[in-house]
């Protein structure tokens, strides 16, 4: 009961942080928005038909690299200021892991809210089963921020940052990649024109346990980088 | 009694390399049977990748659990080079069959994209480590970033073939001769020898070297 | 801040180091050092630039893993051998420790007292602030302090409900007015009077005249 506390309060930190500065948040919707410019500039020059494959792949690496921009800032932020000595001599690395994890989760669904159907109108893709498309993103998202939460506490720990956060990620991010970009191809109609559930269940389901592995592993993890200082 | 074993493992690689051009008949059902010899020493390779991983990760493993000792780091990063002089060298021998075989040497087969995945993860391993000063810290960030990839790396196992099966080009039933089995594993058995030398003298380099800042920090 | 009653009895808290050292590869940033040290005294570590206080003074809080030696803190028979047992009870101050400029110093302090799994009333925290001379400003952002007001912030979180058997001072008067330094002066005697140990790492006269006795490290 305790431990829920303490992460809830290491998460209403981050949002109340986050709310006042909106350091995060802009940086990320910035460059969504850059992205998703750099996309419609891209297919009005090139004049080809899109379909929904593009569009699956894409929404895909949008949220990679939007996630690798801005959720890194986790814990990199907290040793940068010095507020990770603070927050190490008073808290258990699981909470603080559960409240960022948290925190950029929500901040990862928000934007993959408002890209994705952006992303979709611009490529003028139809969505055969919203639902579908929802479960794969929601759960998606969740084992993203799962492992860039833990991969930006190790990154905290080393000098150069830049770089390091994405090629540490994304071999670990792969599986979760593959199995999410076949299941918005089912949800957006690709070989499943009825737009049912069942074709994209099977994904679902590896995203799911993707994101448990994820969220388990770095809970047994993260106090052996926390308490190293 | 290690002088022997060394000249007796520098006889054997000869003889079993000899015996992959000799002894070993050209495999039929391939596009090019006698090119298709490269397997007896690209099938080895591979497993000795997996050895070198395991070994990484279960020495980082005990670098956590018990004692902190840095040489337990030194053997866990010494596996993890090793492993990737071993994936470097399945890749190339990989893509050397395919292009013979299949005339283009990259064609996102399951276990050539789970190799080259390994492979991106020990790139990162040793960026990761070099951005670090403080030995202890170093020692505890990687076996973490190890242990971390050892659990999330084999859902690949499970994931990659089941979206990339159709695509496979490794053939599922060996449908090879009775002497490859022969020679594939005697050069399996050979090449896990050269890794323990190679992981010895890699390790007493490594002991040598924390002796060394050790004794010229303390002096 | 009055000197409350003696929280633990002489010989109920005490410290000891054992040859700790820190190296970061070659480079040496603190040689073996030893010391014991009890429950109602107050250690200056003092020395140049350099010579490793900071480094001393993280490694007995449990922030920072020494390449060899042991730190044992033990409190009524109870000891905090490992690094986490440690952090939970000690109070730490020091330039390189920040608190969150985005929220209020009141918020501050109730988060940090919620994470580390305590509740902490609004009067208190304000308490808690009047205490070290923030009274009426605990709801201003931090961004807004002046130096000397957030180092007032850090000795407010270094003592917290005083309830730490060690305290850790690095160069608490740092940016601090004179009464800001007479503040650190009584957080001292209070330490002192409730039996707790005090370790104060400083170049500072004034502060070092605060302790019983003092350690010098060298450069």
């Amino acid at each position: 009961m305790s431990w829920v506390r303490e992460a809830f309060a290491v998460f209403e930190k981050e949002v109340r942080s986050e709310w006042r500065t909106r350091v995060a948040l802009s940086s990320v919707a910035l460059f969504a928005v850059g992205a998703l410019t750099l996309i419609g500039l891209a297919l009005y020059i090139g004049q080809g038909p899109t379909g929904p494959q593009t569009a699956a792949a894409l929404i895909w690496v949008l949220l990679f690299f939007t996630a690798a921009t801005g959720l890194g800032r986790a814990y990199v932020i907290e040793e940068e200021r010095g507020t990770a000595l603070a927050l190490r001599l008073t808290a258990r690395g699981t909470t603080v892991w559960a409240g960022k994890f948290a925190a950029n989760a929500l901040l990862l669904l928000l934007l993959a809210l408002m890209a994705t159907p952006a992303l979709l109108s611009l490529l003028k893709v139809k969505t055969a089963n919203p639902a579908l498309l929802a479960c794969v993103l929601m759960l998606g998202c969740v084992g993203i921020a799962a492992v860039f939460t833990m991969t930006s506490a190790l990154v905290a720990q080393a000098t150069a940052k830049g770089g390091l956060l994405a090629a540490l990620s994304f071999p670990m991010l792969v599986p979760l990649l593959v199995a999410a970009v076949h299941g918005t191809n089912a949800a957006l109609g690709v070989g499943n024109a009825a737009g049912a559930f069942a074709p994209g269940l099977g994904d679902v389901q590896v995203l799911a346990s993707y994101a448990v592995i994820a969220i388990t592993a770095s809970l047994m993890l993260i106090d052996f980088v926390w308490n190293e200082g | 009694m290690a002088t022997a074993a060394k000249l007796f493992l520098g006889i054997w690689m000869a003889l079993v390399t000899a015996a992959a051009f000799l002894y070993l008949p050209a495999a039929q059902g391939f596009m090019s049977p006698e090119m298709a010899r490269i397997l007896a020493f690209h099938l080895p390779n591979a497993m000795v990748v997996i050895i070198a991983a395991v070994a990484s990760g279960y020495y980082a493993f005990r670098y956590l659990a018990k004692g902190r000792s840095l040489l337990d780091d030194a053997r866990s990063k010494v596996a993890a080079s090793l492993a990737t002089l071993f994936c470097v060298l399945t890749t190339v021998t990989g893509m050397v069959f395919a292009q013979v075989q299949w005339g283009a040497a990259w064609n996102w087969d399951p276990k050539q994209t789970c190799i080259f995945i390994l492979l991106l993860i020990y790139a990162a391993y040793f960026v990761l480590r070099s951005g670090i000063e403080d030995p202890e810290k170093r020692a505890a960030v990687a076996a973490v970033y190890v242990l971390f990839a050892a659990v999330m790396t084999p859902m690949l196992g499970y994931v990659v073939p089941k979206y990339m099966a159709p695509l496979s080009l490794h053939p599922k039933q060996a449908s090879l001769s009775p002497e490859y089995h022969s020679v594939v594993w005697s050069f399996t058995a050979g090449l896990i020898g050269l890794y323990a030398w190679l992981h010895n003298i890699a390790f007493r380099q490594e002991r040598l070297r924390l002796a060394l800042l050790t004794a010229e920090a303390e002096d | 801040m009055e000197p409350g009653n003696p929280r633990w009895k002489p010989g109920e808290v005490a410290l000891r180091l054992e040859g700790v050292r820190k190296s970061y590869g070659a480079r040496r940033v603190l040689a073996g050092i030893s010391l014991e040290a009890r429950g109602g005294e107050v250690v200056a570590v003092v020395g140049p630039n350099g010579s490793g206080k900071s480094t001393l003074v993280r490694i007995v809080a449990g922030l920072l893993r020494p390449s060899r030696g042991e730190v044992a803190l033990t409190v009524a028979g109870g000891g905090a051998r490992d690094a986490a047992a440690r952090r939970a009870r000690v109070g730490y101050a020091s330039p390189d420790l920040a608190l969150y400029s985005e929220l209020t110093g009141r918020e501050n302090l109730e988060f940090f007292a919620t994470v580390a799994g305590k509740r902490l009333s609004t009067e208190e925290a304000e308490r808690r602030l009047a205490a070290v001379g923030l009274a009426g400003r605990g709801n201003d952002p931090v961004s807004e302090y002046s130096s000397g007001m957030r180092q007032r912030l850090r000795l407010a979180f270094a003592r917290g409900g005083g309830e730490a058997p060690l305290l850790l001072l690095d160069e608490p008067s740092l940016a601090l007015d004179e009464r800001g330094v007479a503040l650190v002066g009584a957080l001292v005697d209070e330490q002192r009077a409730r039996g707790g140990l005090t370790l104060l790492a400083t170049n500072d006269p004034r502060e070092m005249a605060l302790g019983d006795r003092s350690i010098v490290l060298g450069s």
